[in-house]
């Protein structure tokens, strides 16, 4: 899994390699790109980012977990059964949590976007332990 | 933050401004490609959970 990661770290690093320049003025060769600042930037978008990818990540574990437990002939049923029951609640709260992510771009203002997205939150994180609950055996 | 959140975001964050910059687009659409990564995801665990489902049923 640390290769995995050093080999992604590297591929991230020389894609940064060939980035284009940013610029006002016409240049010869590579993309030219103009645009401002004070429109490009949307605080709701920075603050739902991390948020969407907690859930992905916890999907994404979720799965391994069972996958692995399932494939293994050394898994009784009844922990499969467990895991599987516990991989569904996942899979719910986080469709719960993706719905209210969603949503957030309709809020009313900023104390219904704030709430809202402590209900994802919440929802995120009660995921989150379901998951570790699975990887753990419990 | 966990290092699987942290590359995941950042492989996320790389694909839209990679497409930012074949549309030539200023703005990097970051929602849409975590929404698509958070899709994957769940396919990925829909189909864990079939699979687990297969495996008890087999094993009963």
């Amino acid at each position: 899994m640390k290769a995995l990661y050093a080999f992604i770290l590297i591929l991230l690093l020389a894609a940064s390699a060939f980035a284009a320049p940013l610029s006002g003025t016409a240049t010869g060769g590579g993309p030219i790109i103009v645009g401002t600042l004070a429109d490009a930037n949307n605080p709701a978008e920075m603050a739902m980012a991390p948020e969407y990818t907690r859930l992905a990540v916890v999907r994404q574990r979720t799965a391994r977990s069972l996958n692995r437990l399932a494939a293994s002939s050394e898994t009784d049923p009844d922990r499969l059964e467990a895991a599987l029951f516990s991989a569904s609640a996942v899979q719910r709260a986080a469709d719960e949590a993706r719905a209210k992510l969603d949503g957030l771009a309709g809020a009313r203002d900023e104390a219904a976007f704030r709430f809202a997205l402590d209900e994802a939150r919440d929802l995120i994180r009660r995921a989150e332990t379901l998951c570790d609950h699975i990887a753990k055996g419990n | 933050m966990h290092v699987e959140q942290a590359l995941t975001l950042a492989i996320a964050l790389l694909q839209a401004v990679e497409r930012a910059l074949a549309d030539g687009d200023s703005a990097v659409a970051l929602t849409s490609a975590l929404q698509a990564t958070d899709d994957a995801a769940r396919e990925e665990l829909a189909s864990a959970i079939a699979d687990a489902e297969l495996r008890l049923a087999d094993g009963k």
